[in-house]
């Protein structure tokens, strides 16, 4: 990111390295960390040991910063827009949004299985000792 | 037509991970380092950047501004260890590095593009998520393209093979270090952290990203 500015106006070599130092650097670092984030948890998608936790992050992740406004400010808005773009964050995020998503249905999936079966046996059990119930019944 | 500046900086930021579980450590090296000092963030002194943050972002990048005077205190006198599981809680934290000049006075400028070291930032994330942000400057020296040349060069101070890319040559000098070497090794130092308590993985490419802000004179014949 780089800003020219021209030495006619003297606010251009003291009010604004100052905010470029402060506010537009803090911005930028921001979306930087919201990038290396994003491929971590990425990453971690891919280790089923860390899925779980995976998920959990990318659901806090989304909460308190994916969906927040950085700032109301009229350039910083642009300018967040801006490295928004040039990271691609919004393609990295729906890269690990569907990545989720996928896992998320499979937990689902995944546990109805699990209650589907462990239904199915307690049926299995109930029918067995009824059937051994009956029998006893006519001996 | 020579391009000449007035002003200028450039920002250099070097992102690295901390392993999972040893952030608390790495903040408590941070603290022990007389070089380093946490960043206190106050509405009276930076109003401007507390302005500019909505209040959710500006607590999660900027957990120091509600601190009081009072709590700021408490906070100093808390023992080292306390002061970094508090901290490790913030999703923010900022340490500010101080440089110690090795070598007085500068080379002989005819070598090479002599820089300064401004200011050294570390932002460290509760995630483990860190960046080292270097402020440089070029001392005494209106050429663009001297400023074109350091960044490029610059760029690549963390690479083990920069002493191989002398064919471009372009030199860079400072007064803050003797040599790449102990500047490697700084980097080192500050982004894997000597400890042997402290296992830190670096998992990502080195990104060097380039941040600059200039002001252009006027262009002379």
């Amino acid at each position: 990111m780089t800003l020219f500015s021209s030495s006619a106006d003297i606010n251009n070599y003291t009010l604004l390295p100052e905010e470029y130092e402060n506010q537009y650097f803090y911005t930028y670092i921001l979306n930087l960390y919201k990038k290396i984030y994003m491929r971590k948890i990425e990453l971690e998608f891919k280790n089923p040991t860390k899925i779980n936790s995976a998920r959990k992050k990318f659901v806090e992740f989304t909460k308190n910063l994916w969906i927040q406004e950085i700032t109301e400010d009229e350039t910083g808005t642009l300018l967040n827009d801006k490295i928004q773009e040039v990271f691609e964050l919004d393609f990295l995020y729906n890269q690990v949004k569907n990545k989720y998503d996928i896992l998320y249905k499979e937990l689902n999936f995944e546990k109805e299985n699990k209650t589907t079966i462990f239904i199915m046996i307690i049926l299995i059990i109930s029918l067995i000792l009824n059937i051994i119930n009956f029998l006893m019944y006519f001996k | 037509m020579e391009l000449k500046t007035n002003y200028q900086y450039t920002y250099f930021i070097h992102p690295f991970v901390i392993k999972e579980g040893k952030y608390q450590k790495y903040l408590l090296k941070m603290l022990k380092d007389k070089n380093c000092k946490l960043k206190i963030f106050q509405k009276e002194k930076d109003l401007k950047l507390y302005q500019y943050f909505l209040p959710k972002t500006r607590e999660f990048l900027f957990s120091s501004f509600r601190y009081g005077n009072t709590k700021i205190k408490k906070l100093e006198e808390l023992p080292i260890e306390t002061r970094a599981a508090l901290l490790s809680k913030n999703p923010c934290n900022i340490f500010e590095y101080t440089l110690k000049k090795d070598i007085q006075g500068k080379l002989e400028q005819t070598n090479g593009i002599f820089f300064r070291l401004q200011k050294i930032e570390i932002i460290c994330f509760s995630t483990g998520i860190c960046f080292l942000a270097m402020k440089t400057n070029i001392e005494e020296d209106e050429q663009f393209s001297n400023i074109l040349n350091f960044n490029y060069k610059f760029r690549d101070i963390n690479n083990k093979l920069i002493d191989l890319e002398s064919y471009d040559n372009i030199r860079i000098q400072t007064d803050s270090f003797e040599s790449t070497k102990t500047f490697q090794d700084f980097i080192y130092e500050i982004t894997r952290a000597k400890c042997r308590c402290c296992k830190v993985k670096y998992r990502y490419r080195t990104l060097f990203n380039i941040f600059l802000c200039m002001c252009k004179s006027r262009i002379l014949e």
